[in-house]
């Protein structure tokens, strides 16, 4: 593959607030991603243990694997797009390339944890709840400091000098 | 700055290539493999008490999926704009028929509702032609991002100069 990467992002005033307008509502997502796993599965290993495999005293019918299938479908739709997008403009921050490289395998890891951790937890066994639980607060604190570092970076000041095109 | 890319977009491509899987999973699970299976998940099933899709309930599935089809073919048919080992003629096939396909796979749903089981013959093809032509962008994709890196490009095969500027 082939990559043309050339000046300050920054310097194009509309793909700057564009970013700006899309990163925040990133935000947003990653925030309500939190009271949506709490609802759905919960945050801790024994509410996820409840949820996933049922539990009589307080009523919760296990799930089963179709509706999992169609949980996860929609995750492995959302998570990969934010991380994407957020990795794609996090490459143009000034830092090492090891850090950019760590970024990208942890958040992936953590999001097969993630996904992953769901029907280990159904179908293999209740204990890997923590890999679950590890795997999406891994993905939402790791989404969440890309995201602050890269508003950090559209609100920065550009570098360099703009290119002029024709 | 380019080999961060590569891993950017291999990432995305192994989430998406399961991804893939879960749709061809829910597909089996939801519909089946027979056209008889499709036609009274559609259409409901006297003999098994099935009931069919309702109008509302086609829509609910459409929607969703019409945007992250159209984005998920965006997405990755853009990307193959950076592999030049894949000829301009190859590109625009698997790029207009990722996502044609998958609007046709969605609007056969309809077609079987409304004008009968004949569509269901549609609704099978399109499928299978969505998600082989899914398959094929994520195959390209994964192995140029892997292996190909500063490969050469095609004789008669010019890398276009992206920049946010143009």
């Amino acid at each position: 593959m082939r990559f043309l990467m050339s000046h300050d992002l920054r310097h194009n005033f509309y793909l700057r607030v564009l970013l700006l307008v899309y990163f925040a509502s990133l935000l947003l997502f990653l925030a309500l991603n939190i009271e949506l796993e709490l609802f759905r599965y919960g945050l801790t290993p024994s509410a996820l243990i409840a949820n996933l495999l049922g539990n009589e005293e307080l009523f919760i019918r296990a799930k089963d694997l179709t509706t999992l299938m169609t949980e996860i479908h929609v995750n492995l739709f959302l998570y990969p797009l934010a991380q994407l997008t957020t990795l794609s403009t996090l490459v143009h921050l000034k830092m090492s390339d090891r850090a950019k490289v760590i970024a990208t395998l942890s958040s992936t890891v953590f999001i097969l944890m993630d996904i992953g951790g769901v029907l280990l937890i159904r179908f293999v066994a209740p204990w890997t709840a923590w890999l679950k639980v590890i795997g999406f607060w891994g993905f939402e604190v790791s989404m969440f400091l890309m995201v602050i570092m890269v508003l950090g970076y559209l609100l920065g000041k550009p570098q360099g000098h703009p290119v002029h095109h024709g | 700055m380019a080999k961060q890319f590569h891993l950017i977009i291999a990432a995305y491509v192994l989430l998406m290539i399961l991804h893939l899987g879960t749709a061809l999973f829910l597909f089996g699970m939801k519909l089946g493999w027979s056209p008889d299976s499709i036609q009274s998940f559609y259409l409901g099933d006297n003999q098994t008490y099935a009931v069919g899709r309702s109008r509302l309930g086609l829509i609910e599935t459409a929607v969703p999926h019409l945007v992250s089809i159209a984005t998920t073919a965006f997405i990755l048919s853009h990307f193959l704009l950076f592999v030049p080992t894949v000829s301009t003629r190859t590109k625009l096939i698997i790029g207009a028929l990722f996502p044609i396909s998958g609007l046709a796979d969605i609007a056969a749903g309809f077609f079987i509702l409304y004008y009968g089981s004949g569509f269901v013959f549609l609704k099978f093809a399109s499928f299978i032609i969505f998600q082989l032509s899914y398959f094929v962008v994520l195959w390209i994709l994964l192995k140029a991002s892997l292996l190909e890196s500063g490969t050469p490009p095609k004789a008669g095969v010019v890398p276009k100069v992206i920049s946010p500027a143009s």
